[in-house]
């Protein structure tokens, strides 16, 4: 008897455990996030949203986010959740007209796709969305293109920047955007030309590329290979690590005895400070070139200034505060309320602009997903802070290469605007 | 060739720490004979807490000490919960709650310290050492002393104090060990604890290397357990030396592709048990769960 008590109060044990860790989140499961900020994320329960082509009766209207709250870009997915809210409780306070009926949804996919598909699905069968915004790494937005074009809702990736996510078939060769997939980030298209440029610019002629084998370092690395002729730089070694490595001197060290000048990086923040430490290890200082994620807050974060300090280290960027009054104004406000802390610009104004996008388009033509997707290609006459320009049937990107610059992370952590001769 | 002699440096410093976390597993298999599957987000608890307490402005000396005193008291908890409550069930009960244990502590983690990445400053502060044209940070050599050093306080201490021996002697024969006024109790939670400890110790020292997350210790956990199977899970010399080897495999096999680099470590242990089944130096035969 003694035996079978103690057997029984095991699984009772083992079975609060499991509970108690599956309630704990497991990383953030598939509650949505609500991160104190009462306007518009709180768990969807309530069905009643007019999604799918039904005609529009007057309930609630529900806007999809799902992006990385965790992982290597959670700064990046903070910085877009928290302005998406910042633009509809600007909305709502000037008593706009779906003002009670807009609601947005926010979902944490981790960083991994499959994550990413579970949010995206539930997002339209149980939530009802009829637009879904997110997510911030481009590995996740290609899993996630074939369920939302399946079930014909529209994709507005306001943070990823991998070059197929918004051709047919993934390539731009073929001139027909996906149907379905729209961005209003940089695409990676213009990237890499203005980091090649800016390479060119300053002599480089031999270069290393080093990438993450996530799909975003994958697009990064295949379209910089094939662009990199165009501006008289030869690749002598391409080399990649895993997401979460924490040492790159073998592939460093291999990039430094092919001869290389300068070092083209496609990764995330913590990945990008192991580099740079390894290549210090390494006593190597070679110009980087990257893309935007070397402006995420974190990667200076985690370097430390010290590190920064030693290397030439530029970035493609698309968005400074002193570029436009309006820009200026968007940082103000962001960082008044949001703090600066963590705040990533470019993620932050591009999903400002999306999210004022879309209420236009939504007072507009309604709430009908198929409509949305048809308005969204032909709407004209939108003001953002960003560069965003109106898309079309031949063309679903906003920001394009002439709307990108050179930007260089200094010593200090600031990122300023690179003059090239 | 430069780029072998660089990933063998680098691999025997990231060897160590997986060494260092090994030798927790081999003080609870010897006085348990129980796993604690929790051993790596122990490290990133330690590693998260070690960095709190330099936020505070508190130096290095004073730091590692109340970190693995921390560390200890939340071992024996552990131990307490998952572990003592479960003595009478089959072995795979044990197993199930450190794995409890491991989520539980990798949400409180999530929940304290958030989810991002963290920088760990290290006391170094990024100094490099040149050997020829091999670079090591000065704190990768400081890792490497120390696995050292506490492998073989380890050694000495279960081999040569009477504390030591009390503990070996509990997982021998717990009924002979508590006829001789040896609590088996007591011996078990002291080895919780003092695994915990050292899994502390070890997320302070690989903090400045990897920077700490809520979710990294998972991995470093699996792999450390890889290591200790590899050396021999009775042996803290040859956990030390299983530790060494798999990390230089994972550096080395990094260069030729990175896919490797997480799966060359575990093939090489398939094959090193399958033809030594208690590891490269075990001796006694472990029981298969």
């Amino acid at each position: 008897m003694f035996r079978r008590t103690n057997t029984s109060f095991a699984v009772v044990l083992i079975l609060s455990l499991a509970l108690l860790s599956a309630c704990g989140g497991g990383g953030g499961a598939s509650k949505p996030a609500d991160a104190g900020k009462p306007a518009a994320a709180s768990g969807g329960t309530t069905g009643n949203a007019s999604g799918g082509a039904a005609a529009d009766a007057g309930g609630e209207i529900v806007i999809g986010w799902s992006a990385s709250l965790s992982g290597g870009t959670a700064d990046m997915g903070a910085s877009s959740k928290n302005a998406t809210e910042l633009a509809l409780e600007e909305y709502k306070a000037k008593g706009g007209k779906l003002a009670n009926r807009i609601k947005v949804i926010y979902y944490d996919d981790e960083v991994k796709p499959d994550k990413a598909i579970q949010n995206i699905t539930r997002l339209i069968k149980n939530d009802k969305a009829v637009v879904v915004l997110g997510p911030v790494n481009s590995g996740n937005a290609n899993a996630t293109i074939p369920i939302l074009t399946q079930n014909k809702i529209p994709n507005v990736i306001n943070v990823a920047t991998g070059v197929p996510l918004t051709w047919e078939e993934g390539k731009p060769e073929s001139g027909t955007p996906r149907k379905y997939v729209f961005r209003t980030s940089m695409s990676d298209l213009g990237q890499v030309p203005t980091m090649l440029k800016g390479a060119q610019a300053m002599g480089i002629k031999k270069a290393a590329t080093l990438h993450d084998t996530t799909g975003y370092g994958v697009f990064g690395q295949q379209e910089l290979k094939k662009r990199a002729k165009d501006f008289g730089i030869e690749i002598v070694m391409e080399q990649s690590f895993k997401l979460g490595d924490t040492d790159m001197t073998g592939q460093l060290q291999k990039a430094k005895d092919a001869g290389a000048q300068a070092v083209f990086l496609y990764t995330l923040a913590p990945e990008l400070a192991q580099t740079f430490k390894s290549a210090d290890k390494l006593g190597w200082y070679p110009r980087f070139y990257g893309s935007w994620t070397i402006s995420q807050p974190a990667t200076y974060k985690l370097a430390g200034g010290d590190l920064v300090k030693k290397f030439e280290i530029y970035m493609a960027q698309s968005f400074v505060p002193e570029m436009s009054p309006a820009a200026g104004e968007f940082d103000k406000k962001f960082r008044a309320k949001y703090g600066g802390d963590g705040f990533m610009p470019n993620a932050a104004a591009q999903s400002y602009d999306t999210m004022n996008l879309l209420i236009e388009v939504l007072e507009k033509i309604g709430p009908d997903p198929e409509k949305i997707r048809d308005e969204l290609e032909t709407h004209s006459g939108f003001k953002g802070v960003t560069k965003i320009r109106p898309f079309s049937s031949k063309n679903h990107e906003s920001i394009m290469e002439e709307d990108m610059f050179l930007g260089k992370l200094e010593a200090n952590g600031k990122i300023t605007r690179v003059e090239l001769k | 060739m430069n780029a072998v002699f660089q990933a063998l440096i680098s691999g025997l410093a990231i060897g160590s720490v997986y060494a260092l976390i090994a030798q927790g597993f081999h003080i609870t298999q010897i006085t348990t004979n129980k796993i604690n599957f929790g051993q790596g987000d122990f490290l990133m608890f330690g590693g998260m807490i070690g960095l709190s307490l330099v936020g505070l402005g508190l130096p290095l000396w004073a730091v590692i000490p109340l970190t693995m005193a921390a560390m200890a008291f939340y071992g024996a908890l552990a131990e307490r919960i998952a572990i003592q409550s479960l003595k009478n069930s089959v072995a795979v009960a044990t197993i199930m709650s450190t794995v409890g244990v491991a989520i539980i502590t990798r949400n409180v983690m999530m929940l304290n310290w958030g989810r991002d990445e963290l920088r760990f400053p290290s006391p170094f502060a990024g100094k490099v050492v040149k050997i020829g044209t091999v670079g090591i940070q000065a704190h990768e050599i400081f890792v490497f002393a120390v696995s050292l050093v506490a492998t073989f306080l380890l050694i000495v201490f279960l081999q040569r104090s009477k504390l030591g021996k009390a503990l070996r002697a509990v997982a021998f024969n717990p009924d002979a060990a508590a006829l001789m006024g040896i609590s088996p109790r007591r011996m078990s939670a002291l080895s919780f604890a003092m695994s915990a400890a050292l899994a502390g110790l070890g997320g302070i020292l690989v903090g400045p290397i990897t920077f700490v997350a809520a979710f990294k210790g998972a991995v470093f956990g699996l792999k450390s357990f890889g290591a200790a199977l590899l050396g021999g899970l009775d042996q803290p010399g040859g956990i030390l030396a299983g530790g060494l080897i798999l990390g230089v495999t994972e550096m080395l096999s990094a260069l030729i592709d990175p896919a490797w680099k997480d799966v060359s470590p575990f093939m090489l242990i398939i094959a090193v048990l399958a033809i030594s089944p208690s590891g490269l130096f075990g001796r006694r035969l472990i029981e298969k769960v």
